[in-house]
């Protein structure tokens, strides 16, 4: 010991110069080597496209040869002269006011049902999902079969029982066609919600039912005092995403009716692919996608303006 | 309890056995809620049962004949579908795009996710900061970018070392898989999971002098095969079902994955449904699979973090 302190300053052995060099590089190297992929590709695949957005909104621009600066041209012409910009914005917003209404009430419902069960709970829960976990491309086919005028179930089911059938082309009136598509996605998706809201409401302490019963708490003061504020977190999470996705919707839509008939389906989403990929129009598409994102962002500002108000969300 | 047991027993009932009444209320009450849940299941069930029933019926059959079952059941025109779609080589595009994004998130999430949470290097809370920033920012809103960065990606597809003159990644399986491979959200998922392993093992090995790889690779991957399957599966179902990407990116029948095949023949305005519903129940099979195998991952996941991936 005493040997080893007074030869360290002066000699240093082959074996430790290896240990400080390999320690060195455990620590200062090794975990720059753990994230450098991840951060390379969010570079490249995000960061990178997310900043040349903001230079080609404006531009006028084709995507091919070269680009034309002309300021914030594309955004002027987009909130003042674009009719089709201002139907699909329409759109998207009573698309959001569909979907942060029916699938919430609906997934509420099934959830606290479910919760109160224990036996047989997962095959019931597995079928309620399973339109969760099916590609929009195999739901909007069931659907669009379903609902087809002449081999439908709207005709079909109710003449079954000698009632008359409705032939209407949901998907080809410009009065029922956005709601429809609302519809099937919905049929989709809330499965996801009633989930992650059973997931929450198993994670209540169960004496809180307890004490509410001896209160003589009914079924709605339980639901309304214990079960919501449970899972109030997860609600309100959810509800801050739902707002955000409203304004990306774009599959649904494109696959049943590519934003027709007549543009009574357009929404932001289907505008830009159009402009992007139909018309050429790159400068113009990125102008759309950021609008799209500021409202996305907006809605996170609601949110917080909403709890800086003392709101308890 | 008690004050439900009164309201709703007869009094007589009430006061000579408590307990009875109100266990046969429960019990019907409990047999009401079933039959509610079940009839709420077989209304989402239904649409299945009629696109199967679709899907092996004869042409003539599906118009115009009320709820019937098939006179004929042809499963032929499962073997048909197959054949005049090109169904096969785009299932074994979108599961081999599935499987390759799905194994990548896996080595990059959970070596980004180890260092987020395990290792100490400076900026690291800040640079995990960008990295889940990133999951807010829309698709949409890099879509055309993206799209023109891969098709001036330099010295693809017949482009010159500027990235002019040919189409670059498109139409490859490079453009279906690597733009895909940035996980945010697996990252997150995995330095969450980190975050609640012991950390003794890890020191005691360190102290032993075992490299943060080998810690990594022998210590923290081990314990972790929940958090790596929920990942696993949600990307491979997030893949699977991928339409946008695909959509922009491919251009030959040979590149189209299962989705934007299917899409493009309902497009088509196709006649056929039975054809189309047999190729839409075959579409099925591969995602049902691996829900079946992952369910509990599944919700789990979903539990866990309450977001998409």
């Amino acid at each position: 010991m005493a040997q080893d302190t007074m030869s360290s300053p002066g000699t240093i052995t082959p074996a430790m110069a290896g240990r400080s060099r390999n320690k060195f590089f455990q620590k200062k190297i090794v975990p720059w080597l753990f994230i450098a992929p991840i951060f390379l590709l969010h570079l490249f695949i995000v960061a990178l496209p997310s900043l040349s957005a903001v230079y080609y909104s404006m531009t006028d621009w084709s995507g091919l040869g070269a680009a034309e600066f002309i300021g914030l041209e594309n955004y002027r012409e987009l909130l003042l002269d674009d009719k089709t910009f201002r139907i699909a914005l329409g759109n998207n917003v009573t698309w959001l006011l569909i979907f942060i209404t029916i699938p919430f009430i609906l997934a509420l419902v099934a959830a606290s049902l479910l919760a109160a069960i224990k036996r047989g709970a997962m095959p019931i829960r597995a079928s309620l999902f399973i339109p969760y976990i099916l590609p929009s491309v195999i739901t909007t086919t069931i659907w669009s079969n379903l609902l087809s005028p002449r081999l439908g179930v709207l005709k079909q089911l109710p003449e079954a029982i000698g009632l008359p059938g409705s032939d209407i082309a949901l998907l080809g009136n410009t009065d029922t066609v956005l709601p429809t598509i609302a519809f099937i996605d919905n049929w989709h998706f809330w499965g996801f919600l009633m989930v992650l809201f059973l997931a929450a409401m198993q994670n209540i302490p169960p004496d809180l039912y307890d004490a509410a019963k001896i209160d003589g708490a009914n079924r709605w003061h339980e639901f309304r005092h214990v079960t919501v504020p449970g899972i109030r977190p997860t609600l309100v999470l959810m509800l801050l995403m739902v707002s955000i996705w409203s304004f990306l919707v774009f599959d649904y839509v494109w696959i049943l009716t590519q934003g027709g008939p007549a543009g009574a389906s357009e929404v932001l989403g289907s505008h830009l692919y159009k402009q992007a990929f139909l018309r050429f129009e790159a400068g113009y598409a990125s102008a759309i996608g950021l609008t799209m994102s500021m409202f996305a962002l907006c809605m996170i500002g609601v949110f917080a303006f909403l709890r800086k108000r003392g709101w308890e969300i | 309890m008690a004050s439900i047991t009164q309201d709703q027993a007869a009094p007589a009932q009430n006061q000579a056995t408590p307990a009875e009444p109100s266990l046969l209320w429960m019990n019907i009450r409990h047999g009401a809620l079933y039959v509610l849940l079940i009839f709420l299941a077989l209304i989402f069930v239904f649409p299945f049962v009629w696109s199967f029933l679709t899907s092996v019926k004869s042409p003539a059959e599906v118009f115009d004949q009320g709820i019937t079952l098939p006179a004929v059941w042809r499963f032929d025109n499962y073997a048909n579908a197959v054949e005049s779609y090109n169904l096969l080589r785009y299932l074994y595009n979108s599961i081999y795009v599935s499987v390759v994004v799905a194994v990548a998130h896996l080595a990059l999430a959970s070596t980004a996710g180890y260092a987020f949470s395990r290792l100490e290097f400076p900026g690291r809370d800040y640079l995990f900061a960008v990295v889940v920033a990133t999951l807010m920012v829309p698709s949409q809103a890099t879509l055309v970018p993206a799209y023109i960065l891969v098709k001036n990606w330099p010295l693809f597809g017949g482009n010159d070392i500027w990235g002019n003159g040919g189409f670059g990644m498109l139409d490859s399986y490079w453009v279906l898989t690597v733009p895909m491979f940035a996980t945010a959200y697996g990252t997150f998922l995995l330095r969450q999971f980190f975050l609640t392993l012991p950390a003794d093992l890890e020191d005691a090995a360190r102290i032993d002098g075992t490299s943060e790889f080998g810690i990594y690779w022998r210590i923290a991957l081990p314990l972790s095969g929940p958090a790596l399957a929920t990942l696993a599966i949600f990307s491979f179902q997030n893949m699977f079902n991928d339409f946008v990407w695909p959509l922009v990116t491919t251009r030959t029948d040979a590149m189209k994955t299962i989705q934007v095949g299917l899409a493009a023949f309902r497009q088509e305005g196709t006649t056929d449904w039975t054809q189309l519903m047999a190729g839409t129940m075959i579409a099925t099979i591969p995602i049902l699979v691996v829900f079946m195998l992952g369910q509990r991952y599944f919700t789990q996941g979903i539990a866990l973090t309450g977001i998409k991936g």
